[in-house]
């Protein structure tokens, strides 16, 4: 007896239903997005340099990077980046969004403003903190109030990948949106019932909040290691990558491989690398998802 | 049942590949269409329409349509090249092509269309500049202007200061490294506290121009081999280095980005800079008088030119005639008059050398504006002394050591004579 | 005035205190932007930056907006917002709600594949993708730049099977056994209660329409055609040519100004609470 035969109808009804349902990423996938992984695969084992045909390379790619010192150097700046920056920036913005989840007055002027960094074109936005972070610029202005003695914050070499991981906050507009609606998402009655049975703050917190919100949380999660492994824009227009590889983050090395070496088969075995790390991070996050995410419509 | 779906999936797959690899349309007859694709923004685009409009009136065949590209440039060419599709004239940097041995995969040599071209006045071109567009004695392009490393000083600050000016010290011919120190010593300013409130010299033009003026050579002629050993190349920027790591008259690197390089000069928060041609329309609005004058020399040092390339013409282009035509206008005086009229650069044309009014505005250009065109027989002099033709890599690596070597952390001989393997390396297979 | 009361008012004042503080220090650069989009061509090289214009120079904006062809920019990036946003929000939640609700053998690991096209860096697969789209002759054209958000982003698929994994399950059950298919239950259900999140997954991919300009850059060649986004580059010479700052922070501030305005007005409607509780 296969497994075929003993599907109910129903069941099969079903199955062809989900395949109505996802069919537009699916056809996305096979047409757009499938032949260029494929490809960047079989790059990752060429060497192409655009002009003349890639040229078989088999594992050499691979070899190379292991005692590429460089490397080993953008994990190290990215892996910094994404630890610091990803449960930060996830504490931050879900604590903003509590705050404008409050029944206040011109809460929808205050979301706006709170959204605006978000909002600010890149090129505005990285003069911004090259300003913030100029010998004497507003940190430096900040630090001295306190007495303490100005640094130079993006030219030196142990001070610069702190600079740009404190600059990763202006990103949270978009998880506090996120978290916001989460949050909104949740019934009042949950609130009221805790309420009657005498719950304080943080009970109403660990009890119904964290719960209900934690298949948002998960997401958040998922994306900020997903968004932060590929973080390039910071290294790559504010700091070149420098003072001495300091913010080489590994997507701006690939970069460099791909489009300034002409190397497009290292640049792409660099990323399917960095593929797997990523995968590798997101299934831990997965597995372990059963032990702290809730779900209203959970069946298994 | 999962295996109907697989097949379904498969044919729908076969089925849009082979809607991918169709035939595509052949384009029209009609007047040849050249497409050319340069960086730039608003300025740059009027000077090309400008361009565009007084070739077509000459060759009334052809169309140039200009592709104004503002920001990642290289990026943008290369998804083109990928799908074969790229503009007939591209600007990409030669040193990645040249140290693969694929130049002349990518550009077009033009030696043949040169030989049959009556239009190209070859007598009015500056000698020797042709060779900024040669490779192992092939020419791809035809550069059109020069861009001479000059010393830019603040005329007031060197009279407050009692100093005779660059050009006098030239004139002795004593304008050398050390009397240069002597000036920035006494050009800069310190508050009560010692803290520098004027700067005497801002960094500006890259390091290959400081080797050079020391009377170094960095790399050999076909650049496989780079010579950081040489006292010449070291001592140059230990020199620079110490403008700001001994002496304190120059910014030091975090503070440069702050206060910028040629605002700083332009505000009076700096007394001199090394920079090109292109300056000079920037600095029109700048409140003190300025000049120009040849930056210090070491016995057996030159300046060097930055800039003035157009591109080559695509190995795969449709129209190389057609292409060729309009690299050979931009050399000639009529589109040099066009396009210098911006302030942006000094046309390598004898004819228009001598006379600057027809080309530029009078009103703002520096009293030793000819000092651009005097220091040009010494650059073009082979071989050229110009930016090098390196791989990118390369010059990652170079720029890479010098975080280490501005601040102090490492000797510029130390630290340039540390990655000398791996500079060669990288010069030989490119990659 | 007893005790909670007190404690409430408090709790209320300390809540406007923050937020008035943070909105202060979050309007900065934005003032900044402002403020040195009215700044004279001499004032803009001053150091330190000249923070209050004198005079504001109001022309700068004109100035800006003539220097190119704004108006057409406008145009192709209202195009290509709308073009872009509609068929994301629907296939989006066509697709979440299949991996949320639907049963299937393949369902997780489908689901797991449609992450991990978010993992592999867009830098490796944007020459691939760039033949592919010359081959079907779209480059030039806004096809290369809408047709793509028929087919679901991942990001936005991942982010709505979230939210609709929150819907309690009773309720489509007795959907179902009322008779509603599975697309009424999505229509009519699942729509509705999810307003919040697709209400923000319109503006997220509103505004990454809006402020795109990789896109446009790789795949659009005549001048015609860029949206503002790219425009805006343009002021933004390479190297060594003078650059306008002033003009360019002020096309940032009209750049910036119509998602400010549609994300104020849209905001409280979706980020409304729902009265979940009324189907219970």
């Amino acid at each position: 007896m296969t497994g075929e035969k003993r599907l109910h109808r129903k069941q099969k009804r079903e199955e062809r239903e989900f395949y109505f349902f996802i069919s537009p990423w699916l056809m996305g996938f096979l047409f757009l997005t499938l032949a260029p992984m494929l490809a960047s695969i079989i790059l990752s084992f060429a060497r192409w340099n655009i002009i003349t045909p890639p040229e078989w390379v088999g594992f050499d790619n691979y070899k190379e990077l292991m005692h590429d010192q460089l490397f080993w150097k953008s994990l190290g700046v990215t892996s910094t980046f994404v630890l610091s920056s990803v449960v930060l920036k996830l504490a931050a913005s879900l604590l903003v969004a509590m705050f404008l989840n409050q029944k206040v007055r011109a809460i929808g002027l205050f979301r706006t403003i709170f959204y605006l960094p978000t909002i600010l074109p890149i090129v505005a936005s990285s003069m911004l903190w090259m300003w913030i972070f100029f010998p004497n610029g507003l940190l430096n202005f900040f630090v001295t109030k306190l007495g303490l003695s100005p640094q130079n914050w993006l030219a030196n070499e142990k001070l610069a990948l702190p600079s740009l991981i404190l600059m990763s906050f202006w990103g949270f507009g978009a998880s506090m949106i996120i978290f916001l609606a989460g949050l909104q998402s949740i019934p009042q009655y949950l609130y009221e019932a805790a309420q009657i049975d005498g719950a304080g703050w943080w009970s109403k917190f660990w009890n119904v909040t964290f719960p209900m919100l934690s298949p948002v949380i998960f997401f958040n999660l998922v994306m900020g290691f997903i968004g932060s492994f590929k973080v390039f824009t910071p290294g790559y227009l504010i700091t070149d990558g420098g003072p001495h590889y300091a913010t080489l983050f590994y997507v701006l090395y690939l970069f460099r491989n791909a489009f300034e070496y002409f190397n497009l088969g290292y640049a792409s075995a660099l990323a399917w690398i960095l593929f797997f790390i990523i995968m590798a991070f997101t299934l831990l996050i997965i597995k372990s998802s059963p032990l702290w995410v809730y779900y209203e419509a959970e069946r298994r | 049942m999962k295996y109907k779906i697989l097949l379904v999936l498969v044919i729908v797959l076969v089925l849009g590949w082979a809607v991918f690899f169709r035939a595509q349309p052949q384009h029209s007859s009609g007047p040849t269409v050249v497409k050319f694709a340069i960086w730039g923004g608003v300025a740059e685009r009027e000077a090309w329409a400008a361009l565009a409009e007084d070739f077509h009136r000459k060759n009334p065949g052809i169309v140039i349509k200009t592709q104004m590209i503002p920001v990642k440039y290289d990026e943008k060419i290369m998804a083109m090249l990928a799908a074969k599709t790229a503009p007939d004239i591209i600007n990409l940097p030669f040193g990645e092509f040249a140290s693969k041995g694929m130049l002349d995969k990518v550009l077009l040599p033009i030696d043949e269309y040169m030989a049959q071209d009556k239009n190209l006045d070859l007598d009015d071109l500056f000698p020797g500049i042709l060779a900024l567009d040669q490779w192992k004695g092939t020419q791809y392009s035809i550069a059109h202007a020069l861009g001479p490393q000059v010393l830019f000083y603040n005329v007031d600050h060197l009279r407050e200061a009692r100093l005779p000016t660059p050009n006098e010290f030239y004139q002795r011919g004593e304008w050398d490294w050390p009397t240069f120190l002597e000036c920035c010593k006494k050009l800069v300013k310190r508050d009560a506290k010692g803290k520098v409130t004027r700067w005497a010299y801002v960094r500006y033009t890259p390091i290959w121009t400081y080797i050079s003026l020391n009377g170094g050579r960095t790399f050999n002629e076909d650049y496989t081999e780079c010579y950081f050993d040489d006292p010449k190349v070291y001592e140059a920027i230990q020199m620079v280095a110490d403008l700001f790591l001994v002496h304190g008259v120059m910014p030091p690197p975090a503070l440069e980005k702050e206060i910028g390089k040629w605002q700083a000069f332009a505000r009076g928060d700096a007394s001199m800079f090394i920079s090109g041609p292109w300056q000079v329309s920037r600095l029109k609005n700048m409140e003190d008088e300025y000049d120009i004058a040849p930056p210090p020399t070491a016995p057996g040092g030159r300046s060097i030119t930055l800039g003035g390339r157009i591109g080559g013409i695509w190995r795969g282009t449709r129209v190389p005639e057609a292409a060729y035509r309009w690299i050979s206008y931009l050399a000639t005086p009529d589109a040099r008059r066009i396009w210098s009229r911006l302030g942006f650069d000094i046309p390598a044309l004898k004819s228009l050398a001598s006379h600057p009014e027809e080309w530029t505005d009078p009103e703002i250009i520096p009293a030793h504006f000819h000092v651009f065109y005097d220091l040009a027989p010494s650059i073009l002099k082979p071989p050229l002394a110009v930016n090098p033709f390196i791989p990118k890599k390369a010059e990652r690596l170079i720029n890479s050591t010098m975080d280490l070597i501005w601040v102090g952390r490492k000797s510029a001989k130390k630290g340039l004579i540390e990655i000398i393997p791996e500079v060669n390396r990288i010069l030989r297979t490119g990659t | 005035m007893n005790k909670a009361k007190i404690a409430k008012s408090a709790y209320r004042t300390a809540i406007y205190v923050i937020l008035i503080a943070s909105s202060a220090v979050l309007l900065i650069p934005f003032a900044w932007m402002v403020s040195s989009s009215l700044l004279s061509e001499e004032e803009m090289f001053q150091h330190p930056p000249v923070w209050i214009p004198k005079p504001p120079h109001w022309s700068n904006y004109k100035e800006a907006w003539e220097a190119l062809p704004f108006t057409t920019f406008l145009i192709n990036t209202l195009l290509l917002t709308i073009g872009r946003v509609l068929p994301q929000v629907f296939a989006c939640s066509l697709v979440a709600f299949g991996f949320a609700r639907l049963r299937a053998r393949a369902s997780s690991k489908l689901f797991f594949l449609c992450l991990a096209t978010m993992m592999l860096p867009g830098q490796v697969t944007m020459i691939p993708t760039y033949i592919i789209f010359n081959k079907l002759g779209w480059v030039n054209t806004f096809k290369p730049l809408i047709v793509p958000s028929f087919f679901a982003g991942p990001f936005f698929v991942f982010m709505l099977r979230q939210f609709f994994l929150t819907i309690p399950l009773e309720l489509d059950e007795a959907a179902r056994i009322d008779g509603a298919s599975s697309f009424q239950i999505y229509y009519k259900i699942f729509l509705p209660l999810a307003k919040p999140a697709l209400g923000a997954v319109a503006i997220f991919s509103f505004m990454a329409a809006w402020n795109d300009f990789m896109g446009p850059l790789i795949y659009l060649h005549d001048i015609e055609k860029y949206p503002l986004a790219l425009g805006l580059r343009l002021f933004q010479s390479y190297g060594e040519y003078a650059t306008r700052w002033n003009l360019i922070m002020a096309s940032s501030v009209a750049m910036v100004l119509p998602p400010l305005i549609v994300f104020f007005f849209t905001q409280k409607h979706f980020i409304k609470g729902i009265t979940i509780g009324a189907f219970r």
